[in-house]
């Protein structure tokens, strides 16, 4: 799968439905799979770069709203476009606070479904990037030694070598050369930008610092 | 009788002798030509002499009667008796009388009234007997009779079977028997004491009957021509008696006289009119069109009613009146083709004779261009020579009720099926929308197809192969819609419940998945045949589905599900079951809730359930609700099965 070609999930109990969507997705360029129930989804679900979920609000076994939170309790961040043949208010506001890129009662332009679709598919690729990102900086901070890391909270806290010396029980040339390597590690060119990385990092949760 | 005439001398053995004498002769003569049987007997007892009346009585000769052969004409049972009578007064010479049967020459016995006297001859000296005879038996036939009906008269008088009276024309009853005196409320006492008269015992106004009774009694009749008059007793009270007089033998002006009590009959017979007026004032006033008919079918009465209906209807009035015969006027209305008079024909003749005990049935019968009906029942009339009562009722009134009625229900069951309908809007925008949905983006792909350069011409093929059916998809919900808001007439088929289970099922599968319910059909691998009307079962089925789904929504819980189950449980009945896991029926609602108006919802006018119990039962069965298992309702409805083949 190259990222050119991002995968459109299509969730709904009719058939005909999912086999129209599918349709439209292929002509417009994107990748679609259909399921039939969200079970079944699910079963088959791998997370492998942008991709996003049309799903149908009213479905056998699991509604759509109850696959919205097991998403997001499993912390696969899938953006989603409902479409429903019974909207009502309390159920969409429901799902757009669940973080619902859009609502779209049926039946529905081809082009307004795009445009969600696409809305979806830019937030993905985006978390992605991010995603990626993070990892980079994971990978970069896994590569320090344990001294380093010493060196490295010190920093980020804003102290002068010879106060992390003092701390570490060690000599201000010592501590110069720890501070040296991790910049190099962390290919941080100022304290600044490693700071902003740093930062980034724990905002997203996943940040070990 | 005796005749006292001497007898001088008669020879022993009966041979007159030459020495009779001028006055001897004389007595012979005498005595032969007496009126009387007359003997004589010498000193030895034995007869010497029968005149010739005796002679020609017993048919003997004089030589076999003599000295003691007369005795034996003499009655065995008697002859002891009047030989001793006989003897002892010859041997005293004094004068006997006796009574005896005596052989008649016809064979016969006859009494015979017996006189001997002694004879004397000069000097006193005595010489035998001489006796005469009469023939008693007439007297005593004539006594005998009498002594009878003296008894039984006796026997009459005591055993007070009827009231009996002797009575004397001056106004007194000289004696009662205790039947008579309890009649007139007297007692024996006062009886005897003279203190009761007929006389004031009798109302003015009879006393002219009476008096023409003894004016005939005193013509010479025996008794008088019986009458009816009346008592007036102390108290006031009025006795009718059947009163019938004769006079004792020998008298003028007293007799007796027997008054039978009337009252009871008098009060049948009060009674009797009373209740034959009513019964003809009855029949008179009544509304129904009203026929007697004897056992073979004859009019024997009818009311005006019936004449009135006979004339309205045009019919041959004469045919159709007291002396016609109906079974023949019904007979000929059958060869007219009239339909109605077939069954008329044979249900009269089935309760005339006794096979049937009652029979009624609705017709139509137009009249003078407007549509009317009539009831025609027929009953066994009640008596010993049979017959039957017809009558006709005008039942248009009821009828065009009923015929409302059923308009109205129908009216009111279709407005619940657009009411459970409206409920479903929401549900069946959703199932309407899958294939809108489908269609439209399909379209829209082959617009997006048709506009790039070298449009795949399989894929457009199959695209609208697509459209085309989803949008039939789409109809069949318009049509499964509109033929249960379709105001439509009801329409009695075989039909097969497992298929009307789909119907429903189908309609309400959007409601279901809304309200994340499960539906599960347990439905018979048999066919569940039933006759019915299918939209009116299918509106049954759809309201206990609609209440089951409400309910589990109510008691949202998890794992909610609806099982819908069709049976067979024996071979009369069809059972359909919708059970539900919602929120449960208390006990008091059970039944409550198939009343009309009876709701627990907001919405909704109370009328599902009634309705489903109108249409169950007019389907000939039977819908009840009962606790779930574990927790919910159930629904059943019990159908009678249609087990005929199809044709």
């Amino acid at each position: 799968m190259s990222a050119a070609e991002p995968t459109v999930y299509l969730v709904d109990d009719d058939a005909a439905v999912c086999r129209s969507l599918a349709r439209l997705m292929k002509t417009v360029g994107y990748r679609a799979r259909t399921f039939n129930s969200p079970d079944e989804f699910l079963r088959h679900y791998r997370d492998e770069g942008p991709a996003c979920l049309v799903l149908d609000m009213h479905l056998p076994g699991m509604t759509g709203l109850e696959l919205q939170r097991t998403l997001a309790t499993a912390q696969r961040s899938l953006p989603i476009v409902f479409i429903t043949g019974h909207g009502d208010v309390p159920t969409s506001v429901q799902a757009m606070k669940g973080g619902a890129v859009d609502f779209l009662p049926k039946p529905f332009l081809d082009a307004d479904l795009l445009k969600a679709v696409v809305q979806a598919l830019d937030r993905s690729t985006q978390q992605h990037a991010t995603r990626l990102e993070f990892e980079t900086v994971r990978q970069r901070l896994d590569g320090l030694t344990q001294r380093e890391h010493q060196v490295l909270a010190g920093v980020i806290e804003g102290k002068l070598n010879k106060q992390i010396a003092a701390e570490l029980g060690t000599t201000e040339k010592t501590v110069k050369v720890h501070r040296g390597r991790v910049m190099e590690k962390m290919e941080a060119s100022s304290v600044a930008t490693l700071v902003r990385d740093l930062e980034k990092l724990r905002a997203s949760g996943s940040g070990r610092p | 009788m005796v005749t006292n005439v001497r007898l001088r001398t008669v020879d022993r053995r009966g041979q007159l002798t030459a020495r009779l004498d001028e006055s001897e002769q004389q007595f012979l003569r005498l005595a032969d030509s007496a009126p009387v049987m007359v003997w004589v007997s010498g000193l030895d007892k034995g007869c010497t002499y029968f005149n010739r009346r005796w002679l020609d009585f017993t048919g003997r000769t004089l030589e076999q009667e003599l000295g003691s052969g007369w005795s034996t004409g003499v009655h065995p049972d008697d002859f002891e008796r009047c030989l001793k009578i006989y003897t002892q007064a010859f041997d005293a010479r004094r004068e006997f009388s006796m009574e005896y049967r005596l052989r008649h020459h016809t064979g016969e016995y006859r009494w015979i009234s017996d006189t001997g006297a002694p004879v004397f001859g000069s000097h006193a000296a005595f010489e035998g007997y001489v006796g005469s005879c009469v023939d008693v038996s007439e007297q005593k036939k004539a006594e005998e009779a009498l002594r009878q009906s003296e008894s039984k008269f006796r026997v009459l008088f005591e055993s007070n079977m009827v009231p009996l009276a002797y009575w004397h024309a001056d106004g007194r009853i000289v004696d009662a028997n205790d039947a008579y005196l309890s009649m007139i409320d007297f007692s024996r006492e006062e009886l005897r004491a003279g203190r009761v008269r007929w006389e004031s015992l009798t109302p003015a106004e009879y006393l002219d009957l009476d008096q023409r009774a003894f004016a005939e009694l005193a013509s010479g009749r025996d008794s008088a021509t019986p009458y009816e008059k009346e008592y007036v007793l102390r108290n006031g009270t009025r006795v009718p008696v059947f009163m019938s007089r004769s006079l004792l033998p020998g008298h003028k002006d007293r007799g007796v006289a027997f008054a039978i009590d009337l009252t009871e009959r008098k009060h049948a017979e009060q009674h009797l009119r009373e209740s034959r007026e009513m019964v003809s004032s009855v029949v008179a006033s009544l509304y129904g069109h009203v026929a007697v008919l004897d056992r073979d079918g004859n009019i024997i009465a009818v009311n005006e009613a019936w004449l009135r209906f006979v004339r309205d209807n045009g019919a041959d009035e004469a045919a159709a009146s007291v002396g016609a015969s109906y079974l023949e006027a019904c007979h000929k209305a059958v060869g007219l083709g009239d339909e109605n008079a077939g069954a008329a024909v044979a249900a009269i003749e089935s309760v005339l004779n006794g096979s049937r005990e009652h029979f009624s049935m609705d017709y139509a019968c137009p009249s003078q261009g407007v549509d009317r009906w009539c009831e025609m029942i027929v009953n066994p009339l009640r008596r010993p020579e049979g017959g039957a009562i017809v009558s006709h009722i005008d039942i248009t009134a009821r009828r065009r009720a009923e015929v409302e009625a059923q308009r109205l229900q129908q009216e009111l069951s279709h407005l619940a099926r657009v009411s459970t309908m409206g409920e479903l809007s929401a549900s069946l925008a959703h199932e309407l929308n899958q294939p809108l949905t489908a269609i439209l983006t399909n379209a829209q792909v082959a617009q997006r197809l048709i506009a790039g350069a070298n449009p795949d011409m399989v894929e457009l093929g199959e695209i609208l192969a697509d459209i085309v059916a989803d949008d039939q998809r789409a109809g069949e919900v318009v049509h499964r819609v509109r033929s249960l808001i379709h105001k439509g007439n009801v329409e009695v088929k075989r039909l097969d419940l497992n298929g009307v289970v789909w119907d429903v099922v189908r309609l309400v599968r959007s409601e279901a998945l809304i309200k994340d319910v499960k539906v599960i059909l347990e439905l018979s691998p048999l066919p569940v045949m039933i006759r019915g009307d299918r939209i009116q079962m299918q509106q049954v089925l759809l309201n206990l589905i609609i209440n089951g789904l409400e309910a589990i929504k109510e008691a949202s819980s998890g794992d909610a599900a609806l099982v819908v189950r069709t049976l067979l449980p024996d071979e009369q009945w069809v059972q359909v079951a919708v059970e539900d896991t919602g929120v449960g029926i208390d006990d008091s609602a059970l039944e409550r809730i198939f009343q009309p108006f009876h709701t627990s919802k907001t919405k909704g006018m109370g009328m599902g359930l009634s309705i489903c119990r109108s249409i169950v039962q007019a389907h000939g069965g039977r819908i009840w609700a009962e606790h779930g298992s574990e927790r919910g309702a159930e629904f059943h409805v019990l159908l009678p099965l249609d087990s005929d083949l199809p044709s």
